[in-house]
């Protein structure tokens, strides 16, 4: 009995989360398929807006929008291009110029 | 080759102006490739050269350094990806069914904003993506560092546009689950 009440508890803190501004319940799935397009810059402008809408209507989403966003920022700032060699390109320069006096 | 002077010194300048920029973002791709600065020196010239050699096939104004790009996982693919090849790497096939086995496990929900991950430095981070398997760290890197659409990774890799979509999925998934090593190494505890 105890258990059975958790878990129709646990069910409806759920869609409550879930609920929108006008308390319809939304289609997070649906939403968050396309949070990745959107920030890979793959959705149109008016597209990206029509999501913003959406996400900021559901805190769920807005929540798994910040979290996918940080990710994608903690990688740009933290993954730093290996230095290449300062010789590099003039040996680049050297073979090519031997290939055209061949 | 035989070019006249002036062929020759168009091709100098265009090569110069369009292709010689993104030597750092070739190099640091081929390092990624390959895990190691030799290797990753020659795949560059390798790919300098080539490009040299069919510079008449690039279409002027058009995206050069996707260009460069193809050209350099190419040659890798042809030339080096046997011989650098780890003990113990996996195909990216053999790694999507484990993959979908692990969909679900909550590592989509692992916060970039906690301390932990804060604190983890730019070698630590470069480290857990040079473990992943080559396809995803390639998809990464094309993605997150360099910025490029998924249709010009789509024409890098030579995959469908669909594939592109699943594969960074799964890289980041797979990144995120190597941070969650590492940052579980240092104390994170996970509060689910
Ligand atoms: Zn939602």
């Amino acid at each position: 009995m105890q258990r059975k009440w958790g878990i129709r508890k646990i069910a409806e803190v759920f869609s409550m989360k879930k609920k929108t501004a006008s308390g319809r319940k939304h289609d997070c799935k649906n939403t968050l398929e396309k949070v990745q397009l959107a920030l890979d810059n793959e959705l149109t402008e008016i597209e990206e807006k029509q999501l913003l809408d959406e996400i900021n209507n559901c805190s769920y989403c807005l929540e798994k929008y910040e979290i996918e966003q940080s990710f994608k920022k903690y990688l740009c700032n933290k993954v730093k291009r290996h230095p290449c060699n300062p010789q590099l390109a003039d040996q680049i320069r050297n073979s090519i110029n031997n290939i055209m006096d061949r | 080759m035989e070019l006249t002077g002036t062929e020759r010194q168009l091709n100098e300048r265009l090569f110069e102006k369009e292709f010689m920029p993104h030597l750092d973002a070739l190099y640091n791709f081929a390092y990624h490739l390959t895990l190691n600065e030799e290797d990753a020196n020659d795949l560059v010239q390798d790919t300098f050269l080539k490009a040299f050699r069919f510079i008449n096939s690039y279409e002027r104004g058009t995206n050069a350094k996707a260009w460069l790009f193809k050209i350099l996982k190419n040659s890798f693919i042809n030339e080096y990806r046997r011989k650098t090849r780890q003990p113990g790497e996996v195909d990216f096939e053999e790694y999507v069914a484990f993959q979908d086995a692990e969909e679900g496990t909550g590592v989509g929900d692992l916060d970039m904003r906690d301390e932990i991950f804060k604190g983890l430095i730019g070698d630590e981070v470069t480290q857990a993506l040079n473990e992943l398997p080559v396809d995803f760290r390639t998809i990464l890197i094309l993605c997150d560092i360099e910025g490029f659409s998924y249709e010009e990774m789509a024409k890098i890799i030579d995959i469908p546009i669909g594939t592109v979509r699943s594969r960074l999925h799964r890289a980041r998934n797979l990144m995120k689950e190597k941070l969650r090593d590492y940052a579980k190494k240092m104390g994170y505890k996970e509060n689910r």
